[in-house]
């Protein structure tokens, strides 16, 4: 009952979100301009706001809902294999290889860094580089430890700092302020052609839905538990480090770093009272596609005709809003 | 049930266990007793399953289980670790739900397996609180909850009825092995707790469980085990166990003991006194 009210109240908001997303913005598109475009009234305008309409607000939205879900959804799978509500993605060091990776790109290769997707492969590379380079250091005798997961993506997070470092150190004026930017992530670059770049990876995470959620809840209870429940426990980590890693991958190098949807999205299903991944992990992903609608939606209109950064945003609601359940929990537990 | 021989296992040059053969039959409660560091908790995981013998089988239903497939074994055993710790929000029939995961869901029976579990552990009226509000007391018969419903099967219900009073030994009900059960309980709940194992055992499951407590094991369990160096250093009733001069040999203190007044039907209980 309790999870169908989060629904309705979820997919409502997000219904009456798309009108306006869709019309609001540097060009303020009128629906029946592009509605009647069989009955065209032959103005330019209207030409020109369904140009827009099709090319770049639509796209947008889809990719804004596909990387929130997915962003949301990969933060869900991997609090529930590491067991702690505190984790998300970025702390196995996928993000921050994307980022040193993407800023290699634009250091040293200027030139060619607008061809062929350059920068988006490039970070997709570094994603999978460094969570394959902290899996193996986790290895011991073919089983990884959760501990020792978390305590190698710290330390690889920390040696990636200071390449970082060394590549700011290295870019000029313009190189550092694209470096930035791209740490600070946005969904400008959307078109249908990215759209269908990150949609199967997205996919993933959904399809894995009702494959893993049985498992992750047995997690809860604790990896021994799980194991004698009957699960190769094995098998469950490795798959979703995999499918996150992926999915992250390709979604960061799209859209750079959007910080905080995977850690406050499961967050906030869970304070609705369920941990049930059968509830939590579709949940993540309606709320998260949602959250980044809204605050994509902000980062285009706040400052128009310019945007701003969307991790401004989503980083500036997140932040207070962890300290929140954080100190809530605190106080809860005296 | 269980039969386990010839185990030997050891880390590096240092031998853990050594040449250890124990059997587990059907409504047997064994308990496991020793100094810390003797090998108990490595023997347990051996009999679980969690790690291989170096050498030696353990069979669960005559069948070795490492042949078994995780879902098989899990139906046949379950497993209780020493703490368990809960992060996430989850009401108590949730937990105790997660016992059914070895098996098909199917709504109607798992709805009786959870209340039956439930009911035998006494913790029906906390079906919908929160696992984390709830005592060390309550959290442990939830977990006994949920490591019983693993191992209830479609048929249990009937037996249950008509056998509840005298042990059943044909029905091979699964075994369950639980890690120090009662520590960190008071008197009181130590008690509750192991008798609900007791009635468990009486009802025809086989349980393993590693004590600290002497008394408890004299008191509720058909046999004591007493592991010193990796190795079996007694196996009997708790009567032929749980003597001076054995305590004197494992512990090296000097003990009395006094014939428990209350001792259970058939029982053999002993009571030590330091």
């Amino acid at each position: 009952m309790k999870e169908l009210i989060f629904y309705i109240i979820i997919l409502t908001l997000l219904i009456l979100m798309i009108p306006l997303y869709l019309t609001q913005g540097a060009v303020d598109i009128h629906l029946m301009d592009v509605m009647g475009e069989f009955a065209r009234t032959n103005s330019e305008s209207a030409d020109w706001g369904a140009q827009i309409f099709w090319k770049v607000r639509l796209p947008r939205l889809v990719l804004s809902l596909v990387c929130g879900s997915g962003l949301a959804l990969a933060g869900a799978f991997v609090q529930g294999i590491f067991r702690n509500p505190l984790v998300e993605p970025g702390l196995i060091g996928i993000s921050s290889g994307a980022a040193l990776f993407a800023s290699f790109a634009i250091v040293v290769m200027e030139e060619w860094i607008n061809q062929l997707f350059l920068l988006q492969i490039f970070s997709f590379l570094g994603a999978l580089f460094t969570s394959i380079l902290v899996y193996f250091l986790s290895r011991r005798s073919g089983k990884i430890s959760v501990l020792t997961l978390l305590l190698m993506g710290i330390g690889i997070n920390a040696g990636i700092g200071s390449l970082m470092g060394l590549m700011h150190y290295l870019a000029s004026d313009s190189q550092l302020r694209a470096i930035t930017f791209w740490g600070l992530g946005s969904l400008s670059g959307a078109s249908w052609e990215v759209v269908l770049v990150i949609f199967p990876f997205v996919l993933l995470l959904y399809i894995s839905i009702p494959i893993l959620a049985k498992g992750l809840n047995a997690f809860l209870l604790g990896e021994k538990e799980a194991f004698h429940l009957g699960f190769n426990t094995e098998r469950l980590k490795i798959l979703v480090l995999l499918i996150v890693c992926l999915a992250i991958g390709a979604i960061v190098s799209v859209t750079g770093i959007i910080g905080f949807i995977g850690l406050v999205v499961p967050h906030i299903v869970r304070i609705w009272g369920r941990a049930n991944h059968f509830f939590l992990l579709p949940a993540s992903a309606i709320l998260g596609g949602f959250l980044l609608l809204l605050s994509d939606f902000f980062a285009r209109i706040l400052v128009t005709p310019s945007e701003l950064p969307i991790g401004i945003l989503t980083a500036g609601i997140g932040a207070p809003l962890f300290i929140y359940i954080l100190s809530r929990r605190i106080k809860e537990e005296g | 049930m269980i039969q386990a021989s010839d185990i030997s296992f050891q880390y590096g040059k240092r031998k853990i266990l050594e040449n250890i053969n124990l059997n587990l039959s059907s409504g047997e409660l064994i308990t496991l007793l020793g100094r810390n560091g003797e090998g108990k908790s490595t023997l347990f995981k051996i009999l679980t399953g969690e790690m291989r013998p170096d050498s030696g089988v353990v069979l669960l239903k005559k069948k070795e289980i490492h042949a078994m497939t995780g879902i098989e074994l899990a139906q046949n055993r379950s497993v209780l670790p020493q703490e368990s710790l809960i992060n996430f929000p989850l009401r108590v029939f949730e937990v105790v739900e997660m016992g059914r995961s070895p098996y098909k869901k199917n709504k109607f029976e798992d709805k009786q397996h959870i209340y039956q579990s439930m009911q035998l552990t006494d913790i029906t009226h906390l079906e919908y609180r929160f696992y984390s509000e709830l005592s060390g007391g309550e959290k442990k018969r939830v977990q006994i909850a949920r490591v019983l419903c693993q191992l209830q099967k479609d048929y249990d219900n009937d037996i249950i009825r008509k056998h509840s009073t005298k042990r059943n030994l044909e029905f091979n009900k699964g075994a369950l092995f639980l890690d120090e059960p009662v520590n960190a309980l008071d008197v009181l709940l130590q008690h509750k707790i192991m008798k609900i194992l007791r009635h468990l055992a009486d009802i025809g499951y086989s349980i393993f469980c590693i004590l600290h407590d002497w008394n408890l094991a004299g008191l509720y369990s058909d046999r004591v085990l007493v592991l010193q160096n990796g190795k079996i250093h007694s196996d009997g009733t708790p009567k032929e166990v749980i003597r001076k001069d054995i305590l004197e040999d494992v512990f090296g203190i000097q003990a009395n003991i006094f014939q428990h007044s209350s001792a259970r039907v058939g029982g053999y209980s002993e009571s030590i006194s330091l």
